[in-house]
């Protein structure tokens, strides 16, 4: 199947790209850039409306390395190596549109503690097998987007539809270990409708995605024990290895929904706006001969965004708003062997929600760009979001709240020389914690879940820190409009005082807990770094 | 190929809306009570009652417990708890006659799900067990070395026992896992027995073997100095009282000091030696009722599985030996004789389960806990050691050397 894709897709960018000779403007990377900022409907979930603002005719072709080290991150997350390798391309096919992307990374993940399985983390996926033994990773992941749109029949109406297909394996590499894959598709069929300067356009998602992951120990005689998280410092031990240890994990992931959108396109000014509702639910089991549950999630995504491009003689103004609001139930199963000797199953005889994960998320973004023939002279923006994470589990009763606004201003400049270009880049933010709390009241509150993996996450996520990043690219164009660019860019993250220490308290039968916000000094002021590299080319 | 993927589409979200059926309706948890009647059967008249029960909720697969004690009525009610299946145990301790009484009852894997729910625990009176299980070495040393096995067996009295004719056996699953057996027994009361795979017996004639308060016999898979054949193993079993000995094979050795265990019944034994899984097994020692017919063993439904089925009265003591701590609600042995279950976690690294002390009398006997749970009892060891703790060794024992 794998090959079949990777054969379409470069089927695709070759035509993309073949399509693409008929334009003569050289393809600055920065050219790029800005059509795709005024480009609104490409950056909805609605591909029909690409027909309406549509990407200049491109190719890209690109290889770079990303590194994430430092120890501010949060425990799964590790340091993070990566080769990576992209192409894409928009481009008319006869009187469509088509927008299509491929890529492939090749990861080196270090240092990851608490996910013995799981390829992707999501802070509201709670059932997970972990493990307290620092790990790396080894994993690769093949994505490929494509994006069509029909023509504006008959004056009013286009058809479209994105579709996504990825697949990740992987493995860890030290015991308890794992082989990982996960797979996944979303179709995304839209429809747009144009009166004049005002159109509407209407899309429908659906997702479909299979995990599997196999526990494994190449020590056969040494069992390695595990937590099956449960989520918010829930968990019950674990063990892989031995006979009747823990069975291959499955996740399963059903996902529909459907968005709202409104644009209008004056002489000047482009308005976009998009409300968006999906339904998601994931049921996780193991060891399939004989299926226990682990639970479910029930995810419900409620988003919208807002965006406007000013175009003037000289300058392109883009304000971008968007809301995110995300819910989700975790549920747990209450299952008892039947063992009626032609049955010996698990049996679910109850359910209950048992936790929940709230996410709210808004952002502001203000944009302007020095229009130039190169695409801009220079641009400068500056953005704040506002971020706040709440997760409940409801008996014992426990909680974790990480609350921030963060706020970055950035700016580059486009140097020429000739027709080469120097684009010189710098930003600035910092964030600033409002709240952040865990409260735990299960069995084991001196359990390494709780405190190195919820108290040390804690830190991370309820920390002051500022940011600084550069960036640096040069392109050089040959042949009639092609680019190759060299680019690379670096952003260093450090919290700007102590890390927030923990105050410890029980309850008067000292066996409850709970983790409050205090100034101290006992955890070391803490750093990341993120830098990049890459070539590439343009058509 | 459009008709195909219109279909496909069709199919997945049909799959889709079936697995959010699954997940439609459904509320969030709350806290549950309920309530626990004791009762007592079968105790002597002269036996002191005590005055109340310590009654414990267990969930295993929350790792939730509450323990409450029952009024003078013998009743107790507990809230908060988590609706789920539990094991809910009964326990106490009377003195009376120069004798310690454990009363004990429990329910196993029943479903509190709602809220008012009552259940009856019917407990039952013992003397303090004489004799019990004071180390088992199970799990084989490095080098995947299982001929090292080894039980102790304690007096935990103050009187003299005599282990002639006393049996010793491992029970069926042979592993603590999900797989359930249905046994069928001739009287319809499978509650009523354990199923063993394997049944050695102590010879002599009833008084052959004494054994006096604080002291210990080894019953070994091989009696041999095992640290001379496998450098990696702990124990030297040369000393040992008694040997499980094949006599219908030449690979292992036979001590000419040990006393060869009778094997009555066969059906889990293989090969050269009686090895009992490294993974952890389920033993108990009894005094059978009658003596041991090599073809009166039973099947469970549909399965080819032979044991022997031995009435849970006769049993003297049971211990639960499960893989790991994941698997203790997989336990096999009924909880009348043993509420909990022990594990080292772990295979052929020279671990070892044993008693822990319950106190120490004053001419230095140790007293061992013995309260039918062996989640409480039992500790686990780095390293096997043969009579630690240094208990007595039984006079007609002229071979052992300290």
């Amino acid at each position: 199947m794998k090959k079949y894709i990777i054969a379409s897709v470069l089927a695709l960018s070759t035509i993309l790209i073949a399509q693409a000779q008929g334009s003569k403007s050289t393809i600055y990377p920065t050219v790029l850039e800005i059509n795709q900022a005024k480009a609104t409907w490409f950056n909805t979930n609605n591909a029909a409306g690409m027909i309406l603002t549509p990407l200049s005719d491109f190719g890209t072709l690109s290889v770079g390395y990303d590194m994430k080290v430092g120890s501010y991150r949060q425990q799964q997350e590790g340091d993070i190596k990566t080769l990576n390798i992209n192409t894409s391309g928009s481009s008319p096919l006869g009187r469509a549109r088509v927008w299509g992307e491929f890529s492939y990374q090749n990861i080196t993940q270090e240092n990851s503690k608490f996910n013995t399985l799981r390829l992707t983390l999501e802070p509201d996926m709670p059932y997970i097998l972990a493990d307290s033994r620092p790990s790396y990773f080894k994993k690769q992941v093949y994505d490929m987007t494509v994006k069509a749109a029909t023509p504006l029949l008959w004056d009013i109406v286009a058809f479209g539809v994105t579709a996504n297909y990825f697949t990740k394996s992987g493995a860890k590499q030290i015991d308890p270990r794992s082989d990982s894959y996960e797979y996944g598709i979303e179709v995304k069929p839209s429809t747009v409708f144009a009166f004049g300067d005002h159109s509407t356009g209407l899309t429908f998602i659906y997702k479909n995605a299979f995990d599997r992951y196999s526990p494994l120990n190449s020590n056969s005689q040494q069992d390695q024990p595990a937590f099956n998280l449960r989520g918010v410092g829930s968990f019950v031990n674990a063990v892989v290895g031995s006979f009747g240890g823990l069975g291959t994990y499955y996740y399963k992931t059903n996902r529909l929904g459907g968005a709202l959108q409104y644009g209008y396109q004056g002489n000047n000014l482009k308005v976009l706006a998009e409300a968006n509702y999906t339904y998601q639910v994931i049921d996780v089991f193991h060891t399939p001969a004989k299926p226990f549950r682990m639970g479910s999630t029930i995810q419900q995504v409620m988003g919208g965004n807002i965006q406007m491009v000013l175009e003037g003689d000289y300058f392109t103004n883009k304000v971008t708003i968007d809301g995110y609001k995300r819910s989700t139930d975790g549920i747990e199963y209450i299952q008892v062997i039947d063992a009626t000797y032609t049955v010996q199953q698990w049996v679910s005889i109850a359910k209950f929600i048992r936790s929940e994960y709230d996410f709210t998320g808004l952002s502001l973004k203000y944009d302007i760009f020095r229009d130039s023939n190169e695409g801009y002279d220079w641009m400068a923006g500056i953005q704040g979001q506002y971020t706040d994470r709440l997760d409940t589990y409801i008996i014992p009763e426990s909680s974790f709240k990480a609350e921030n606004v963060y706020g970055e201003i950035y700016g580059k400049k486009n140097f020429m020389s000739g027709n080469n270009s120097i684009v010189v880049g710098l930003s600035a933010g910092y964030n600033y914690n409002i709240a952040g709390e865990h409260k735990y009241n299960g069995p084991f509150p001196d359990s390494e879940v709780v405190r190195d993996l919820y108290e040390k996450d804690l830190a991370i996520l309820s920390a002051n820190y500022y940011q600084f990043g550069i960036n640096l690219k040069a392109i050089f164009p040959f042949g009639e409009k092609n680019t190759i660019y060299v680019a690379a860019s670096c952003k260093y993250l450090r919290a700007n005082e102590t890390l927030h220490n923990y105050s410890y308290g029980t309850d008067t039968e000292g066996k409850n807990f709970w983790w409050n916000l205090n100034p101290g000094n006992q955890l070391t002021p803490s750093a990341r770094t993120f830098a990049n590299f890459s070539i590439g080319f343009t058509f | 190929m459009k008709k195909y993927f219109l279909l496909a589409i069709v199919l997945l979200t049909a799959l889709s809306c079936e697995q959010f059926k699954q997940v439609a309706e459904i509320v969030e948890v709350t806290p549950i009570s309920a309530t626990v009647k004791i009762s007592v059967s079968g105790a002597d008249s002269d036996i002191p009652l005590p005055a109340s029960y310590t009654v414990r909720f267990i969930n295993y697969g929350e790792n939730f417990e509450i323990s409450r004690s029952t009024d003078a009525s013998g009743n107790v009610s507990a809230d908060g708890l988590i609706p789920g299946v539990y094991t809910v145990t009964a326990t106490a301790e009377s003195a009376g006659g120069g004798f310690t009484y454990y009363f004990s009852g429990s329910l196993t894997n029943i479903n509190i799900l709602t809220s008012g729910q009552t259940f009856n625990i019917n407990v039952v009176s013992s003397r303090a067990g004489a004799l019990i299980f004071k180390e088992i070495y199970f799990n084989g040393s490095k080098g995947y070395y299982f001929k090292d096995q080894f039980y102790e067996i304690y007096n935990n009295s103050d009187a003299v026992q005599y282990v002639d004719g006393m049996g010793i056996g491992n029970i069926l699953p042979a592993l603590a896992s999900t797989t359930t057996y249905n046994w069928e027994v001739p009287d319809g009361k499978p509650e009523n027995y354990i199923y063993l795979a394997s049944i050695w017996q102590v010879p002599g004639d009833g008084d052959d073997f004494p054994v006096k308060p604080g002291e210990s016999i080894i019953i070994a898979q091989i009696a041999q100095n095992h640290t001379a054949i496998k450098p990696t193993s702990p124990v030297d079993l040369s000393g040992a009282e008694f040997e499980t000995f094949i006599v219908k094979q030449s690979v292992n050795p036979d001590n000419p000091n040990a006393h060869n265990m009778i094997l009555a019944f066969d059906k889990g034994v293989f090969g050269t030696q009686w090895l009992v899984t490294v993974f952890g097994g389920a033993y108990a020692i009894f005094f059978p009722d009658s003596e041991i017919d090599p073809n009166g063993w039973v099947k469970p439904q549909g399965m080819s599985n032979q044991a022997y089925p031995i009435p849970i009265d006769c049993v003297v003591d049971a211990v639960e030996i499960v893989n790991n701590a994941t698997k203790i609600n997989q336990k096999r042995m009924p909880t009348s004789l043993d509420a909990g279950a022990t594990y080292t976690g772990a295979t052929y690294n020279s671990n070892s389960v044993s008693r822990k002390i319950r106190e120490t009398t004053k001419d230095g006997r140790h007293i061992y806990m013995d309260t039918n749970n062996s989640s409480d009892d039992f500790q686990i060891n780095n390293e096997a050691m043969v009579r630690r703790n240094n208990p007595g060794v039984p006079s007609w024992n002229t071979w052992y050397k300290k």
